[in-house]
């Protein structure tokens, strides 16, 4: 009885899942297809670019090597804009806290004591991440004149094997 | 019992909900655990955010159906009991349990590797693989194996439906 009962429920488990796969594969057949010749990573990479360039056409990207020219420089003020606790395991040294969430939450003057003109690179989790891309624009419409984004993020400045430090958040928002 | 299968229900409806109507960020999340092939990858977000949606959102219209069949045999009236087995609650339960699985056995094996990533199970905000998602994820397989286990019929009469 019981084992019977059990082969029923997942027959008719079986059954439920029918009009989702049939579903599925009608609707995301294309994307399948991609799968199926190897270029899903560089397919999603080009809908992300065309994203990028639609919604934060304003905002200048830079890549590993010039971000890490501008750190040697020591001009440009990093902005970490990930969660507190993953800048606190590690972050670029120098880097300030700028958490996107946190912002949104809180609409506090980001950087305030921070020079309009200074040089400002945000940097997110990774390149497949807009949070970088979003703080930028807002640090933009706040008045700050040279605001870059660094796309690839931290784990392929981590992956490169430049310097990174741990330490408490430095908070830098301050009241409206 | 009802309340807690509800939940599980609405959980899964939300996360399936979600993954549709985002399916390249689904695809990249499913991408960054370095796990499956390509075509996997292409399958599973083709067939996956569907099988959450159907399995959640008939497992919380079989839970409302069966307040309401509850509802009418007080009162005297029909029962609509068939009905309520049509739609299979513990079917599923099932899948809700087998996907449940699935999640945790990755997550177990993407922390044991060491990959730090975000695991793309925050339904409300998003979170790296570690202990604790994985902790959620193992809640929700004993809730689902709980719910089927008390809608299992040993020992209870079966309601059939009517020839």
């Amino acid at each position: 009885m019981r084992r019977s009962v059990l082969l029923r429920d997942c027959a008719w488990a079986l059954l439920l899942m029918a009009p989702a796969v049939l579903f599925g594969l009608w609707i995301f057949w294309p994307l399948i297809g991609v799968a199926h010749q190897g270029e899903l990573p560089s397919y999603l990479f080009n809908l992300r670019q065309e994203k990028r360039r639609s919604e934060y056409a304003g905002i200048k990207i830079i890549n590993l090597d010039q971000a890490y020219a501008l750190f040697n420089q020591g001009q440009a003020l990093f902005v970490d804009v990930r969660k507190p606790y993953q800048y606190e395991e590690e972050h670029i040294p120098g880097a300030v806290s700028l958490p996107l969430d946190d912002w949104k939450k809180n609409k506090n003057t980001p950087l305030p004591y921070i020079p309009k003109d200074r040089l400002i690179v945000t940097y997110c989790i990774r390149e497949a991440c807009y949070a970088h891309l979003e703080m930028a624009k807002i640090l933009q419409a706040q008045g700050f004149t040279q605001v870059m984004a660094y796309l690839g993020g931290f784990r392929e400045w981590e992956k490169a094997g430049y310097p990174k430090q741990a330490g408490l958040s430095l908070q830098m928002a301050g009241k409206k | 019992m009802a309340i807690a299968g509800s939940g599980l229900g609405l959980l899964f409806l939300y996360a399936g909900g979600k993954k549709y109507l985002h399916p390249f960020e689904f695809a990249q999340f499913v991408l960054d655990y370095e796990l499956f092939p390509q075509i996997w990858v292409g399958f599973g977000v083709a067939i996956l955010p569907l099988v959450e949606f159907i399995s959640g959102s008939l497992l919380v219209l079989g839970y409302i159906l069966g307040g309401l069949d509850r509802l009418a045999t007080k009162r005297g009236w029909a029962s609509r009991a068939y009905l309520v087995d049509g739609l299979k609650r513990r079917s599923c339960l099932l899948l809700i349990l087998g996907q449940s699985i699935m999640f945790t056995s990755v997550l177990i094996v993407t922390l044991l590797r060491g990959l730090k990533i975000d695991c793309g199970c925050g339904l409300f905000f998003q979170r790296e693989v570690g202990l604790v998602p994985i902790m959620e994820d193992a809640l929700l397989v004993l809730l689902a194996a709980g719910l089927y286990w008390w809608e299992f019929p040993i020992g209870k009469k079966e309601t059939l439906p009517p020839s």
